[in-house]
């Protein structure tokens, strides 16, 4: 329904710079996530789409239609999006259908059509039946529903949401990850989603954005972007990893930290590398099998998962093992590791720089 | 289960009967209390009889009298006699109040200086009227006094003794002359202070105990001076004096001793666990306090408008509203109050949302302009607007004259109207709507601002579909508060009511108050519609308003919301500019000139109208910088005695769940929403010595006055910064093995340090100029910088008063910078 094309935004509050040179189209339909941690630039992206902030330079485009940049600057109002707040923003002063029925109120338009159009929304937030209650008669999730019913009264052809989760608990967050989801599907609108939550962006996006440091690090599908990270940061950010040094030589790399045991390696990369393995991709065989070989050091038994520290040469190494393996080890057990898959990145010397996060 | 229900009783018991005891010993205070006004009615004394017994300190005096007065006396009708024994007490005080006016210290110099003089006697009478006068001495005087020997001391009574006993001159001739030439009060004046001398005849200096003795006589109630009188008579035991002397004292403490045992007995049984804490001692001392000198006086002067004489009447309401002048001044200040309400709150919203919300250009310099206003006394606009509006030569008024040409006559506009006081109360009362709304607004969640705009609604229309329906319960409160200080304002109704006949309630109040038994009954009844008002005004915004006050989870990280003015940018500013010009410039700078001002009908363009006079006198005048002393230790006392309670109060409040925390803050708030005249005159009338407590007239009763005003002020911002300190910091040091009272000083202190110091003035500020309780309460000796400034305006001279007025202008602004550099910037008033 709607395509946002942003061109060369940069925004910066007096010397500092929060996003730099953003260049990108989300389109139509499309589930865009824009994640990255506290601080990164996300929220102001969003909030330079909806008018509350103007960007420093470069230009915005809402379909064909110039929105912020040169003279131009159409102001929230005009811009005809849905947006959905992180503290909900749902007034405490009108009732859940007042609220709802704000957008159309504003339009003017008929009050049958109101009432046929707030009704369709609660219906999709599930809270028809609460139409006539005040917001502090209601709680946390569905307050957040009625801020999602009041964004898409007015059919709006874009919807932007800004960490609409983050204040509600964990199961909660979880079932409306997959209401909001199934009302994107339905509606087949453009959503553009901020979260610091790697699972939400991976659950419902068609296409996320991380973002570090005012920089989008990498955008693509959320399969690719996990299993592709571009740079040390995006691997880092999404899941859970290991950076060893090691040295890509001859087909193997060598790790001089693990006693120089070494990996079998295919791939282009020679030299020094740094190679980014999730605990995940490990796992547990015989001492003699393994890729790696070391000594059992510690494990935390999750339930689903079995969280070990196993002591390869001078490194400890996490492995991320199923639950059922926790009875068939001890601690101090001599075991091998098998490699399922890892990342190779040349080592440039860029990874501490790249996992500071800037706050 | 059984031991613990067996413990609990036996602490149960322990209580009990610790409480039976305590309510015994309250009981038979009380009894003593009343035995002793028993026996003192019973021996048939009355204040003459009293004054008798002072006089009748030696049997040298009984016959000093029989020769010397008596005969004077014996030669006046019987009339002439009550008379002169009924107003010679009142007399004296008011001699002695015409000699404090003028400067009492150097004439005692004077007289000093002459001391060969052949008006020795008079000196002499008139160091024995000071030596009399206790309290009204002040520490200036008796250093003058002491200045006299023992040996002149005992010549000047020679020379009188001498006079007395020559037998060609007895004194009871030129007494006699001069009671036949004199009539009334200054006849019976002459005779007292013959009477005086006549006690001193012996020649003798007065010991210690006689002169301690007649000072506590002359100070204190009937009772006391029975008491004396009996004592020096030997008719009454040592023990019975003391309660005699102290009856009313005893009956006090043996009701407020009832009091706490029986809100103590219903704390210990709401709390089940029957183990006294101490912090209920430190909760019954505040509302002891808090009942003696606010609830008790409140109640008195809604008991005695309806019971004047002991019988319950409507007489004193009728006689008063339907006096024609006292209903103009009850429709005046309710018109005055409810159009400063709404001019106030019309003009406070915009601009707290220009302010706050806009990118306004000066947004924080306007802030802190509109702010500062706050700080300022109220009479102080009041006397600038009286110069630039003066219907004659009002600065304002003449410009418009010669701009529109509209020749000699006065106006076109006229302070002394109803008009003219709305205006000045307006300009000077908006801030607290201002305040109050700013809050708020800064408060709320920017995001539901935003979620208008996105949802389609331009700014002006989020304004008032979003942004004013959030604000309606703080705009009520800020609106309320406007009309009660409006309503229960003095200074301004006081300076520019008085000459334009515009009568309020509240200067009706103080001019009743000077007008004896009856004026202080009128002044009661009037005082009950100001209370009234006051009340429901005080429950509508304290129970009903701040229930519905809106909690709005706040999203973080968001900045606030700036509304863009494009095009209007530039004219609101000069908009806001000008009314800030007009508003606080425009009068402050008036009151500047009016201090260089020779003639205060001509420019302050004109060089020869120019002169420093007015600043030389003020500051070389001592009564003016005896004047600032007094305000500067009032308001240092009150703000550091209020500091502490409401230190105190925080903590009972904000750290404890104690029961029973809530009373003292109910009563605190009940106080800071009294109007300060109702609180005055109830103070006055309960602390004379009728209910044991005798204050009347000192620094104690003006201290008390401005805690029951202002400490409401300091409590707040101490309770709000404790309330932003996570418990978590307190429990984390106590962890770490610090105490509780290492705790509360190494961290909670320096944490809320900046709010304890802008609490203290907060407190300090108002006491420290305020004028209209003062105006009830002061005496020679107490009177502040406030009220001297309020008696040069209206009988010496504006020019000096204005130099006052910019001088304490002044030390407000140099506070608040103080304040701001105290606290790092972190608090400005």
């Amino acid at each position: 329904m709607a395509t946002v094309t942003i061109k060369h935004v940069t925004k910066a509050f007096g010397d500092n710079v929060v996003l730099k040179e953003f260049n990108e189209t989300f389109h139509d339909g499309e589930f865009v996530t824009l994640l990255g941690p506290s601080g990164c630039g996300k929220t102001t992206m969003l909030r330079i789409i909806a008018g509350f902030e103007k960007p420093t330079s470069g230009e915005l485009y809402i379909d064909d239609q110039l929105v912020s940049g040169g003279k131009t600057f159409v102001p929230p109002e005009k811009r005809s999006v849905g947006m959905v707040f992180q503290s909900y923003a749902v007034w405490p002063h009108m009732n859940v259908y007042d609220n709802v029925a704000y957008p159309l109120t504003i339009k003017k338009a008929p009050k049958a059509e109101i009432k046929k159009q707030v009704d369709r929304v609660l219906e999709i937030v599930h809270l028809s039946q609460y139409a006539e209650r005040f917001p502090n008669q209601l709680s946390g999730g569905q307050q957040q529903r009625v801020a999602l019913a009041r964004a898409l009264v007015a059919a709006p052809k874009l919807l932007l949401l800004d960490e609409p989760l983050s204040n509600l608990d964990a199961k909660l967050r979880e079932s409306m990850r997959f209401e909001i989801k199934e009302i994107q599907k339905e509606l087949g609108i453009t959503v553009v989603y901020v979260t610091h939550d790697q699972t939400e962006a991976m659950a419902m996006s068609d296409r996320i954005f991380l973002i570090n440091r005012g920089v989008v690090q990498q955008c693509d599908r959320p399969e690719v972007i996990y299993n592709q990270p571009q740079n040390q940061f995006v691997a880092d950010f999404l899941g859970k990893v290991e950076f060893f040094k090691g040295e890509a030589k001859d087909g193997q790399i060598t790790f001089p930290g693990m006693n120089n045991m070494h990996i079998a390696y295919d791939g282009p990369k020679t030299g020094k590398v740094e190679v980014a393995i999730r605990p995940e991709n490990l796992y547990f065989t015989t001492p003699e099998e393994g890729q790696l070989a070391g000594t059992l050091e510690a494990q935390y038994y999750l339930g689903d998962v079995d969280d070990c520290r196993v002591r390869v040469g001078d490194t400890v190494v996490r492995v991320i093992a199923p639950g059922y393996v926790f009875n068939d080890l001890k601690d101090g057990q001599q075991v091998g590791l098998g490699v399922r898959d890892f990342l190779v990145f040349d080592d440039d010397g860029t990874l501490e720089q790249l996992l500071q996060i800037q706050t | 289960m059984q031991v613990q229900t067996k413990k609990r009783t036996a602490a149960e018991i322990r209580c009990k009967i610790g409480l039976l005891i305590f309510l015994l010993l309250s009981f038979s205070l009380i009894a003593a209390g009343l035995w002793g006004i028993d026996q003192y009615n019973g021996s048939g004394f009355d204040q003459e009889a009293a004054y008798g017994h002072i006089y009748q300190l030696t049997p040298e005096v009984d016959s000093l009298y029989e020769t010397s007065i008596a005969p004077v006396l014996e030669g006046l009708d019987a009339q002439t006699q009550t008379t002169i024994k009924q107003t010679s007490r009142q007399l004296l005080e008011s001699a002695w109040t015409e000699a404090a006016k003028e400067d009492r210290a150097a004439k005692v110099d004077a007289l000093l200086s002459a001391a060969s003089d052949p008006d020795r006697e008079q000196m002499e009478l008139l160091s024995l009227t000071y030596s009399l006068s206790g309290p009204k001495v002040s520490s200036k005087e008796k250093k003058a006094l002491a200045a006299f020997t023992d040996e002149e001391r005992a010549e000047f009574r020679q020379t009188v003794l001498s006079a007395m006993a020559d037998e060609t001159i007895p004194l009871t001739e030129p007494a006699l002359s001069a009671v036949e030439d004199t009539e009334g009060l200054e006849r019976a004046g002459i005779l007292m202070q013959m009477f005086l001398t006549s006690v001193n005849a012996d020649n003798e200096p007065l010991t210690t105990d006689h002169v301690n003795g007649l000072k506590k006589a002359a100070r204190s109630g009937d009772a006391r001076i029975a008491a004396y009188g009996m004592a020096a008579g030997g008719s009454v035991s040592w023990a019975s004096q003391l309660v005699l002397s102290h009856t009313k004292t005893v009956i006090l403490i043996g009701a407020l001793l009832l009091l706490d045992v029986i809100l103590l007995y219903f704390l210990l049984r709401a709390d089940k666990s029957w183990r006294v804490d101490f912090k209920w001692i430190v909760i019954l001392a505040i509302v002891d306090f808090l009942v003696m000198f606010q609830v008790l006086p409140l109640i008195y002067l809604v008991v005695k408008a309806f019971f004047p004489e002991g019988t319950f009447t409507f007489e004193v309401f009728q006689r008063l509203y339907t006096y024609p002048m006292n209903l103009g001044a009850l429709s005046n200040t309710l018109i005055a109050a409810a159009a400063t309400m709404v001019l106030g709150t019309l003009l406070a919203f915009p601009l707290a949302w220009l302010v706050g919300r806009t990118n306004l250009y000066g947004r924080k310099f306007f802030r802190s302009l509109f702010v500062l206003t706050y700080m300022v006394p109220p009479y102080l606009g009041a006397m600038a607007w009286l110069r630039l509006l003066n219907p004659n030569v009002g600065t304002i008024n003449v410009l418009l004259r010669t701009l529109f040409q509209l020749g000699d006559a006065p106006g076109p506009l006229n302070i002394y109207s109803l008009g003219g006081m709305i205006w000045v109360l307006t300009t000077f009362y908006y801030p607290y709507a201002f305040i109050t709304i700013s809050r708020a607004m800064e408060k709320m969640d920017p995001s539901l601002e935003e979620a208008s705009r996105i949802s389609g609604a331009s700014p002006l229309k989020t304004v008032f579909k979003v942004t004013l329906p959030m604000m309606t319960p703080s705009l009520i409160a800020g609106a309320l508060l406007v009309f009660v200080c409006a309503a229960s304002c003095y200074g301004i109704p006081s300076i520019i009511g008085a000459p334009g006949k515009v009568h309020t309630v509240t200067t009706r109040i103080i001019e009743y108050n000077g007008l004896g038994a009856q004026g202080l009954s009128d002044a009661t009844g009037l005082s009950v519609f100001l209370m009234v008002i006051a009340i429901v005004v005080l429950y509508i915004s304290d129970f009903v308003i701040a229930k519905k006050q809106y909690i709005t989870v706040s999203g973080k990280s968001t900045r606030p919301n700036v509304v863009e003015l494009r095009k209007w940018r530039i004219p609101l500013t000069i908009l806001v500019g000008l009314f800030a010009f007009i508003v606080i410039l425009v009068p402050f700078a008036t009151i500047l000139t009016t201090s260089f001002k020779v003639d205060l009908g001509k420019s302050v363009l004109d060089a020869t109208n120019l002169t420093v006079d007015h600043w030389k006198t003020i500051f070389s005048r001592s009564e003016t910088i005896d004047c600032l002393v007094n305000s500067l230790i009032f308001g240092a006392a009150t703000a550091t005695i209020g500091i502490v309670v409401a230190c105190t109060m925080s903590y009972l409040l904000q750290r404890t769940r104690i029961r029973g925390r809530k009373i003292p803050d109910f009563l605190i708030t009940l106080g800071s929403g009294t109007p300060s005249v109702v609180i005055a005159l109830g103070l006055i009338m309960t602390m004379k010595g009728d209910f044991g407590i005798n204050i009347y007239n000192t620094a104690y009763i003006m201290i008390i006055a401005y805690l029951i005003k202002y400490l409401m002020m300091g409590m707040r911002t101490v309770v709000s910064a404790m309330s932003q300190i996570h418990v978590s910091l307190e429990e984390c040091s106590q962890i770490s093995g610090a105490s509780w009272a290492k705790t509360m000083f190494k961290i909670t202190g320096p944490l809320i340090f900046p709010s304890i110091a802008a609490g203290w003035f907060l407190i300090f500020i108002p006491s420290f100029y305020e004028l209209s309780m003062t105006a009830l309460l002061y005496s020679n000796n107490t009177k502040t910088i406030g009220f001297q400034l309020y008696e040069y305006w209206t009988y010496t001279s504006q020019q000096q008063a204005s130099a006052m007025a910019f001088g304490i202008l002044l030390i407000v602004v140099a506070i608040n910078f103080l304040l701001n550099k105290l606290t790092k910037g972190e608090f400005s008033i």
